[in-house]
C-alpha cells in the first residue's frame, strides 16, 4: 500500500506549498531596509525562509503521523446528494465571483440565492427539477426587478423633489429615503406573498414547484434588503451590470 | 473626566444605540442557531461596522459577540444542543430544568448569569487593561517580537488536538501576512508579481475578506457535508417565572464569584476560550455546592446553580479576552482576533499606543461593552418566548443567506472601488475553500488569524530589534522580558505534550 492511501493529502499539499514558498522567496532575492548602508538589517528574506522551513518540517511530521483512518468517521453522512450539493455550491460561488462584473449584483445575487435555496430544499441536484428551477429563476428575476424599479423610482423622486424644494428637505435624507423605500417594498412583497402563498401551498406535498416558490420569495426579500442596506444606506457601489437603471 | 466625556460623546447618539440593538439581536440569533459561532457573527458584521464610525462599529461587533455567547444557552436549555461550544456545560442542568417545567427560570437564570459575567469581567477589563498597557512602555522591538511570538505559539499549541497542526496553521497565517509588499524596502512579495503587481493583491490579502472566507464561507461548505438538519422542533414549553428569586442569587454568591474569576482569567489567557472556562467553572461550582451544607442544590440535578456557573463563566470570558487584546494587541480567542482585525482596519492599533493617544476611544469601547451586556440581557429577556421559534428555521434557508452575506460583506469593504470588491470576493471564496479543507481534516483556524494579525507586528519588530542591535541575533536572549516570553512560549508548547502523555499513561 502506498503511503498516499493511508495518509491524508493536506500535509502533502502543505509540503509542496512550503517548498514552493522556499524557492519563491529565494528567487525574490534579498532586500534590505531603505538606508541600511551600515548594515544590521536581517533583510526581508530571512523570516519567510525560516517560515517555509518550519512549515515543511511541521507538514512532514503530520504527513507521517496523521493517518486517514482517524478521519474516516468524518465522512459519514457525506453521501451522493450532499456531495452534489457541495459541488453545486462551489460552482455557483465561482460563477458568482466571475460573473458579478458583467451581469451585475441583482442578477448574480438572485441567481446564487435562488439556485442554492431551491436545490437545498430539494435535497439533491436532479435533472427532473431543472424545469421548475428555470421557471423559478425567471419568476424571481421578474419580481425582483419590478420591486427594484419601484424602489429606484421612489428614491429618484424623493431625492429630486427635496433638492427642488417641492417636498421637505428631510424627506430627501438617506435615512428617510431608505425607510420609505423599505416600507413600500415590504408592503408590496407581503401583498404578493399573501395572495400567492395559498395557491402554491394549497397541498401539503412539497413539490419542486412549491420549493421554487419558497426559494423565489426568500431570494427576492434577501436581495432587496441587501441592496437597500449596502447600496442605499452605506453607498457601496454594487455593480449594475445588465440592469442599468 | 474630560477624556471619558469625549469617549461618551462618541457613542451617545441614536445610530450607535440602534446598531448595537441590531447587533445584540443578531448575536443572540446566531448564538442560538447550532453550528454558527460568535466568531462567524463578528466576521459577517465586520463590513457593516466598517461603514460606521469607529466607536459605533466596535459597539456593533461587541454587541454581536456578547449576544452570541449568551444566545448559545437557548438551544442548550430547550433542546440539549448547545448553540456553540460555549454552552456545552449548560446542557446538563438546563435541559433537566426544562423537563421539570422550569424552562423559563433556566433561560432567565442564564440571562442574569450572562449579565453578571459580562459586567464583572468588564470591571476587570477597565481595571487591568490600562495597567497592562502601561507595562508595555518597557517594551522595545525585541520584547514586542517575543510578545507576538508567545501569543502565536500559545494559541497554536492549545487550538485543536494536535500541536503540529496548530503550529503549522500559525506559520501558514504568518506566511499569508507576509504577502504583499516588504514594509521596509517596498519590494513586492507576491507570486506571479509580473501579473499581480498592478492588482489589489500587491498590498497583501484583504484581512476582512480573508476572515469572512475562513469563518463564514468555509462554515457553509462544511455544513453541506452532512444531511440538512430540519428546523428543530421545540415542544411548546411554559415559560414563566423568568427571574430567579433574589434570595437564591444571594445564596449563590460564592459560586458566582468563582465562575466570574475563572471566566475572566481563562479568557485573558490567549487561546483558551469559553469552552474551557465553562467546564472549570462547572467543576468548581460542584465543589462549592457540596461544601454548602445543603444551602445549594447539587449540580446535575436540574438546578439553577448548574446553569449559573457556566453562564457566568462564558460571558466573563468576553471581558477577559479583551484585556490582552486591547492592552497588548494579543487576542484572547478567535472572536477577539477578529475584533482586533476590525480595529486595525479602522487604523486603530491596540496596545499602549491606543491608551496613550486615543483614550476617548478606549472609554467608548468600555461603555459599549457595558451597553452590549445590557442589550444582551434586555433583548434575551424580551424575546424569551420568541427565540425558541428561531430554532425551527431550516438550514436550507440559512446557508444560502450566510453565503451571500459573506460575499457581500467581502465586496462591501471596498466601498466605491468595484474592482477591489471583485478581488475581495475572489479572496473570500479561495479562503473559504481553504478553510473548508482545513476544518475537514481537523486543522484549527484560529492560529491562521493570529498569524495574519501578528505576522506584520512580528516581522517589523524582529527586523527593527536586530537592526538596532547591529545585526546581533542574540539580542533576544539578553533581555529579561524576552527571556520570560520565550520561556512562556516553550512552556505552552510543552504543556499540551506533557498533558497528552499523562493522559495516555
Amino acid at each position: 500500500m502506498t503511503p498516499f492511501r493511508t495518509r491524508k493529502p493536506l500535509p502533502f499539499v502543505f509540503m509542496l506549498v512550503s517548498m514552493f514558498y522556499f524557492m519563491y522567496v529565494l528567487s525574490l532575492g534579498a532586500s534590505t531596509m531603505i538606508g541600511d548602508e551600515i548594515g544590521g538589517d536581517p533583510g526581508g528574506m530571512l523570516l519567510p525562509l525560516v517560515l517555509s522551513i518550519f512549515m515543511f518540517i511541521a507538514s512532514s511530521v503530520l504527513f507521517l503521523t496523521d493517518k486517514k483512518s482517524e478521519g474516516k468517521a468524518k465522512d459519514e453522512g457525506f453521501g451522493v446528494s450532499e456531495r452534489r450539493l457541495f459541488i453545486l455550491t462551489v460552482l455557483i460561488s465561482i460563477f458568482y465571483v466571475a460573473a458579478m462584473r458583467s451581469l451585475g449584483f441583482l442578477i448574480t445575487t438572485s441567481f446564487l440565492v435562488f439556485t442554492l435555496t431551491f436545490f437545498y430544499l430539494r435535497g439533491t441536484v436532479a435533472r427532473k427539477d431543472l424545469v421548475s428551477w428555470g421557471i423559478g429563476i425567471i419568476a424571481t428575476l421578474v419580481f425582483l426587478v419590478a420591486l427594484y424599479s419601484i424602489g429606484r423610482t421612489i428614491t429618484r423622486f424623493l431625492l429630486l423633489s427635496s433638492r427642488q424644494g417641492r417636498i421637505p428637505q428631510w424627506l430627501g435624507s438617506t435615512g428617510a429615503v431608505v425607510s420609505i423605500v423599505l416600507v413600500v417594498v415590504l408592503v408590496l412583497y407581503l401583498l404578493v406573498l399573501r395572495f400567492t402563498r395559498g395557491y402554491f401551498h394549497r397541498e401539503k406535498a412539497k413539490t419542486a414547484v412549491v420549493h421554487a416558490f419558497d426559494a423565489c420569495m426568500i431570494t427576492v426579500l434577501t436581495t432587496e434588503l441587501i441592496y437597500l442596506v449596502f447600496r442605499q444606506m452605506f453607498l457601496v457601489e454594487l455593480v449594475r451590470g445588465l440592469i442599468t437603471w | 473626566m474630560d477624556l471619558f466625556l469625549q469617549g461618551f460623546s462618541q457613542i451617545a447618539n441614536l445610530s450607535t444605540i440602534l446598531w448595537m440593538a441590531v447587533g445584540s439581536v443578531v448575536g443572540i440569533i446566531l448564538g442560538a442557531l447550532p453550528g454558527l459561532s460568535a466568531t462567524m457573527g463578528i466576521a459577517l458584521m465586520m463590513p457593516i461596522s466598517f461603514q460606521l464610525p469607529t466607536a459605533t462599529g466596535i459597539g456593533l461587533l461587541l454587541a454581536v459577540y456578547c449576544g452570541a455567547v449568551s444566545g448559545a444557552s437557548i438551544p442548550a436549555i430547550l433542546l440539549g444542543i448547545p448553540g456553540n461550544p460555549n454552552a456545552i456545560a449548560t446542557v446538563e442542568d438546563g435541559l433537566l430544568m426544562t423537563k421539570q417545567g422550569k424552562a423559563g427560570q433556566a433561560i432567565g437564570g442564564a440571562v442574569v448569569a450572562s449579565f453578571i459575567g459580562g459586567i464583572g469581567s468588564l470591571l476587570a477589563l477597565v481595571l487591568f487593561s490600562p495597567v497592562i498597557a502601561r507595562l508595555t512602555l518597557a517594551f522595545g522591538p525585541a520584547e514586542k517580537t517575543t510578545l507576538a511570538l508567545v501569543g502565536l505559539v500559545i494559541i497554536a499549541s492549545v487550538s485543536g488536538n494536535n500541536i503540529w497542526k496548530g503550529l503549522l496553521m500559525g506559520a501558514f497565517g504568518m506566511a499569508l501576512a507576509f504577502l504583499g509588499t516588504d514594509p521596509f524596502s517596498n519590494q513586492l512579495r507576491i507570486p506571479f508579481a509580473k501579473y499581480l503587481a498592478t492588482t489589489p493583491l500587491s498590498k497583501g490579502l484583504d484581512l476582512t475578506s480573508t476572515l469572512i472566507g475562513l469563518f463564514g464561507i468555509s462554515q457553509v461548505f462544511f455544513e453541506l457535508r452532512k444531511p440538512f438538519a430540519e428546523g428543530q422542533h421545540v415542544e411548546p414549553v411554559k415559560i414563566e417565572k423568568v427571574f430567579p428569586p433574589f434570595r437564591k442569587l444571594i445564596s449563590m454568591w460564592k459560586l458566582i464569584l468563582s465562575s466570574l474569576g475563572i471566566g475572566t482569567v481563562v479568557g485573558a489567557i490567549p487561546g483558551t476560550g469559553a469552552s474551557i472556562a465553562v467546564f472549570m467553572a462547572y467543576n468548581s461550582a460542584k465543589t462549592i455546592s457540596q461544601n454548602s451544607n445543603g444551602k445549594l442544590e447539587p449540580l446535575g440535578s436540574g438546578c439553577l446553580e448548574g446553569v449559573f456557573a457556566p453562564e457566568v463563566a462564558n460571558n466573563a470570558v468576553t471581558g477577559g479576552a479583551l484585556i490582552p487584546a486591547l492592552a497588548l494587541g494579543i487576542p484572547g480567542d478567535a472572536a477577539t482576533a477578529v475584533l482586533i482585525g476590525a480595529l486595525m482596519i479602522k487604523g486603530v492599533t491596540p496596545g499602549f499606543h491606543l491608551f496613550a493617544t486615543n483614550m476617548p476611544l478606549v472609554y467608548a469601547i468600555f461603555i459599549t461593552m457595558l451597553l452590549a451586556n445590557i442589550f444582551m440581557a434586555v433583548f434575551q429577556l424580551l424575546g424569551v418566548r420568541l427565540y425558541p421559534k428561531i430554532l425551527s428555521v431550516p438550514q436550507q434557508f440559512l446557508l444560502p443567506l450566510i453565503l451571500i452575506l459573506s460575499f457581500i460583506g467581502a465586496y462591501a469593504i471596498a466601498g466605491q472601488a468595484t474592482s477591489v470588491g471583485i478581488y475581495n470576493l475572489g479572496i473570500a471564496l479561495v479562503m473559504g475553500l481553504v478553510g473548508y479543507y482545513l476544518k475537514r481534516d481537523g486543522y484549527p483556524i484560529a492560529p491562521i488569524v493570529l498569524g495574519l494579525i501578528l505576522g506584520g507586528m512580528f516581522e517589523e519588530n524582529f527586523r527593527r530589534a536586530v537592526k538596532l542591535a547591529g545585526g546581533d541575533y542574540l539580542v533576544f536572549f539578553t533581555k529579561p522580558i524576552c527571556l520570560l516570553f520565550m520561556a512562556l512560549s516553550i512552556f505552552s508548547i510543552a504543556l499540551p505534550i506533557i498533558a497528552k502523555r499523562k493522559a495516555k499513561n
